[in-house]
């Protein structure tokens, strides 16, 4: 799959290389944050609200600043409520995305060393990144940006609400629990890169043991910390020195980070799962876990959650054994399943994976939506504040014009915490907005005086970072920024 | 000849003589009649600037020059603009780019990101670019090393002739740093987030330093605590004794930095980036001082109707790019200007008079390039100003220094005068023949014959020395000061050997400089123009 994208890409570069600096119109730092009305309703609509609930006929949702009021039928609503006529449309909770990259500047991958717990992705999130309000549109409301997979222990997680416009630390999710990427497999032990100087280590025992070594340097850190006395007593004693990597593995083995690990096969998930057993504590969840058909009842025995592609593999030697049952086998197994993208293009068609965990597998079409909604929210620890609807939760929702698992069937409206995050319709009027900007820009620009040395600025340094022209590999992405695309041997056309 | 050369190489080679040459000429120099914009908004019409000995003696309205001054008059004619004397300005972020130390050993414990306690030194002088800025009216600058996270001490300087020991102003100001810096190959970090990750443990390390060696130092019967090399120096910088300068990269950079260096302890100040405006809500949240680089873009290049390759996000930026500073000032934020990434220092005029278009308040700009760094920088009863006691740095331009194009005639460093164009008119007419002595300190004196012809705003001529006869490649007279230079390498040198003599009727006074060192000439004419044919 990976592959085919890779080849048509190239053939794209040939083809359509003069529109690969294509740029987005629009921009997060002016696009104003959309007012939080006091009250909402949604009248007569299809609701799935991700919950025992069901799937509501002819329901009204009510939001009341920014949680969720009620759910019901004719409910009485307060006055001055927006009406919005949901006849002939489906809501659903919005789209979590349990593994994304898509808005992470300056590197995806800390590649260098085999632990990076020190590193967070906390300090790189890319507010203006232009997938969030594409994802959106395809009704996403929450991604997990995850480290990628070049080290045994990865970075430490972000998750972020898509508040398009909202700065960097507006956009993170407050409530969510810490996590951390951890990554088993050929990426850790570098079997598809080569490195002037390998790095240990190089086999799937080695990253056992390389993990298994950082826990017990973990356990001993705390413990040093610990036994300093605080305050008077310890004034006279040499502290002991701070390491932030091993302080966040430490909140690993003591149950306060959640690991989210990267794994193919079974063998080493099963690997995994026993050392955090030695610990005492519960891996998170597996990602990609393609392999995870064959464990799933040892999966749910150790509590781990499946965040699974349903039908991408065969990109490397360890994604061969896959099969597009392994989401329903592994629900039907106890396991709590999510269907994740891994890719900022893939996570706007998010319905779609869904539809395709009813086609394989026949799970049930509600359930097949709360993969990726309410599920992945619990793998995340989020559900007690989003991934379905119900009296409380924010309202973080979305409107579509028909069945959402269907391929006809568009996303009308997103809201994130009661805000009108995107809207098709107002989307199509900003359209004409823009236009209007760019003809009185370029008016400006004919009639100012300072383009006299014809070709943009003499200074390369004196511009902003500009968006790609052309990128070797990924042409086809279009809109990114350079640091965006700027990542290593893992991205774009490989898994994190 | 030859004893020529012998007697200039053997200067070079005598550091202690050629640090006596490198001392200022003395000086006693009195400016009349000349506007005097003493600091924004400070005019003095008509008034008097007098210097002794590298200092500003007295100024004002009604000063007189003592007795011994030369006096500097500058005669305009009707309709032309006045000359007006502004403060020497600063530049805050001279960066000199590090080179040589790539392959160096890194020792163990150390980082080669992490160099908190990097001085630069002399043979980092940055003298190209110190010629540059002067050019551009740019007297003092604050100069750092612009590679790694923790980058070291800056140090000041004024930016005259002879290097960083006749220049030095102060030393080891501010703590420099950056999230731009990568580990080389694979070693960590290779990414911005590992970036931000090792600089979080160097100031956690830091601050664990000095906690532990103190605890040590009182209790010493326990585990020495491990010694990081380097970190000791980033405790002033953590401390708030001296700034933290963090040169930001762009706007998420700025977000990223306030995150990384709470409000409080830290005096933090920013390096901007040009794009403070897009969300400015954060720096009124928290107006530290800037560093402003003036990086407007030129317009987009759209006369093509058929090939409008330009985005709607550049369109916007080059809009929106020059009311930056004054978004920035009306957030509360006190601004510096650099010249820092623009080819030539001179830009910075034609964007401040774009940016004060937009608004900006000109004595806000001129601030930003005076008083506001001498303040910041610790000098305010030194720099930034034209006040008696205060080092006598000064621009002269003709009208008004804050227009797109002004022209800067004179830059004055430390009391020595640097005239940059013929834009005075000539006031002396010093054609004939001239009998030299240029003293060459311990060395002794060497007799030389100059001969100059023609209108005295492109003069011709010839320099003779020992018997032989050097053509001028330039010769002008520029107010009363004849400026000449002689290809230096008819003496083996590269470059040029220029001479500056200021003509007092038959007499002449001044100095030389080539590669070969300094040296002082005086001399008197001894036959007018006309008897130039008899020689």
């Amino acid at each position: 799959m990976r592959h085919l994208i890779f080849s048509l890409s190239v053939a794209a570069l040939t083809s359509v290389a003069a529109h690969a600096d294509w740029t987005p119109d629009i921009e997060a730092w002016n696009s104003p944050m959309p007012e939080q009305p006091a009250a909402v309703v949604v009248r007569n609509a299809t609701i799935w609200t991700g919950t025992d609930a069901g799937v509501l006929e002819n329901a009204d949702l009510l939001v009341r600043n920014g949680r969720i009021g009620a759910i019901g039928q004719n409910l009485t609503v307060p006055r001055g409520a927006i009406e919005i006529d949901g006849d002939g449309h489906h809501i659903t909770p919005g789209i979590i995305d349990a593994h994304s990259h898509a808005a992470i500047i300056g590197g995806v991958n800390e590649a260098s060393r085999i632990s990076t717990a020190d590193v967070r992705i906390r300090d790189v999130i890319d507010s203006e990144s232009i997938n969030i309000y594409r994802q959106l549109a395809g009704g996403v409301t929450a991604i997990n940006l995850l480290h990628g997979s070049a080290n045994a222990i990865g970075g430490q997680m972000s998750v972020i609400k898509m508040r398009w416009g909202a700065s960097p630390a507006e956009l993170v999710f407050a409530d969510a629990p810490e996590g951390i990427k951890f990554a088993l497999g050929e990426n850790p032990k570098q079997s598809n890169w080569q490195a002037a100087e390998p790095r240990y280590p190089q086999t799937r025992h080695g990253v056992e043991q390389i993990i298994r070594e950082r826990f017990q340097q973990a356990a001993d850190y705390r413990r040093a910390h610990e036994e300093h006395p605080s305050g008077r007593a310890g004034r006279d004693r040499v502290p002991p020195r701070p390491n932030h990597e091993l302080a966040a593995i430490a909140e690993v083995i003591h149950g306060e980070r959640d690991v989210h690990s990267h794994a193919y096969r079974a063998d080493e998930m099963l690997a995994l799962m026993r050392l955090a057993e030695q610990f005492e504590f519960t891996i998170k969840t597996f990602q990609h876990v393609l392999e995870g058909f064959k464990i799933a009842p040892q999966m749910a025995a150790h509590g781990v959650g499946g965040s699974t592609f349903i039908d991408w593999w065969m990109f490397k030697y360890e994604a061969i054994d896959a099969t597009g049952y392994n989401p329903a086998l592994m629900h039907e197994a106890g396991v709590l399943t999510g269907l994740h993208s891994d890719n900022p293009e893939l996570a706007r068609r998010m319905n779609l994976d869904a539809a395709k965990a009813v086609r394989y597998g026949g799970v049930d079409p509600h359930d097949a939506l709360k993969m990726i909604t309410a599920w992945p929210a619990a793998q995340l620890g989020i559900d007690h504040r989003t991934g379905s609807l119900a009296e409380g939760l924010d309202a973080d929702f979305v409107i579509w014009n028909g069945h959402p698992l269907s391929t006809r069937s568009l996303v009308e409206q997103t809201w994130v915490d009661g805000r009108r995050f995107f809207d098709r319709e107002a989307d199509q009027r900003m359209r004409e907005r823009l236009e209007q900007e760019r003809s009185e820009l370029i008016a400006l620009a004919l009639a100012s005086d300072d383009n006299s040395n014809g070709n943009g600025n003499a200074d390369g340094s004196d511009s902003p970072e500009r968006r790609r022209v052309v990128h070797s590999f990924a042409a086809h992405l279009t809109g990114y920024r350079p640091s965006e695309l700027d990542h290593d041997e893992f991205c774009i056309f490989h898994d994190h | 000849m030859r004893a020529f050369i012998a007697i200039f190489l053997a200067f070079t080679l005598t550091p202690a003589l050629a640090s006596d040459l490198r001392q200022p000429v003395p000086g006693v120099h009195a400016l009349v009649d000349v506007r005097i914009v003493t600091a924004p908004g400070q005019v003095i019409e008509g008034g008097t600037i007098v210097i002794r000995n590298g200092i500003i003696e007295a100024v004002g309205a009604n000063t007189t020059p003592p007795a011994d001054a030369r006096i500097h008059r500058f005669e305009r004619d009707e309709g032309q603009e006045p000359i007006t004397v502004y403060p020497g300005l600063i530049e805050p972020y001279l960066t000199i780019e590090l080179e040589g130390d790539d392959n160096a050993e890194i020792p163990p414990g150390r980082h080669e990101l992490i160099q908190p306690d990097r001085r630069l030194h002399a043979g980092h002088w940055p003298a190209d670019r110190a010629a540059e800025l002067r050019r551009a009216g740019f007297t003092t600058a604050l100069i750092s090393a612009d590679k790694g996270l923790l980058r070291g001490h800056g140090l000041v300087a004024n930016l005259g002739e002879g290097g960083l020991s006749s220049n030095l102003v102060r030393q080891q100001f501010g703590q420099f740093a950056s999230f731009e810096g990568r580990a080389s190959g694979r070693a960590f970090p290779n990414s911005l987030m590992g970036a931000v990750a090792l600089m979080r443990q160097s100031f956690a390390d830091a601050r664990w330093q000095a906690e532990a060696r103190a605890a040590w130092q009182r209790n010493p019967a326990q585990t020495r605590p491990q010694w990081l090399e380097g970190l000791d120096d980033l405790a002033p910088a953590l401390d708030g004794r001296t700034p933290l300068v963090f040169s930001s990269q762009d706007l998420l950079d700025t977000l990223r930095i306030f995150e990384f260096i709470e409000a409080g302890t830290v005096d933090l100040v920013l390096v901007g980036h040009g794009e403070e405006y897009r969300r400015i809500e954060a720096l009124a949240a928290r107006p530290v001082r800037h560093i402003l680089p003036l990086n407007f873009p030129d317009a987009p290049d759209i006369r093509d109707e058929n090939d409008r390759n330009v985005s709607l996000e550049q369109l916007r930026h080059w809009h929106r790019a020059p009311d930056n500073p004054v978004a920035l000032h009306e957030a509360g934020v006190r601004l510096m200007f650099t010249t820092h990434g623009q080819s030539q220092p001179g830009q910075v005029f034609e964007r401040l008079a774009k940016a004060i278009e937009r608004g900006l308040d000109p004595d806000i700009a001129l601030a930003g390039l005076t008083t506001e760094p001498a303040a910041w920088l610790g000098l305010g009863d030194r720099a930034g100003r034209i006040r008696s006691g205060a080092m006598a740095n000064l621009v002269l331009v003709e009208g008004e220094l804050l227009t797109e194009s002004p022209s800067i005639t004179e830059v004055w460093v430390d009391g020595q005068r640097h005239v940059l164009a013929a834009l005075v008119p000539p006031a002396v007419d010093p054609a004939g023949t001239w009998a030299l002595t240029l003293g060459l300190g311990a060395m002794g004196d060497v007799e030389a014959q100059l001969v100059l012809s023609g209108p005295p705003s492109r003069m011709e001529g010839s320099l003779t020395v020992m018997g032989n006869e050097t053509p001028l490649s330039e010769a002008r007279v520029s107010g009363e000061r004849l400026i000449a230079s002689i290809d230096a390498s008819r003496f083996g040198g590269s470059g040029n050997i220029s001479i500056r003599l200021d003509i007092d009727g038959d007499r002449a006074r001044g100095t030389g400089s080539g590669p070969f060192g300094e040296f002082t000439i005086r001399g008197r004419r001894t036959g007018g123009p006309d008897e130039e044919e008899k020689l």
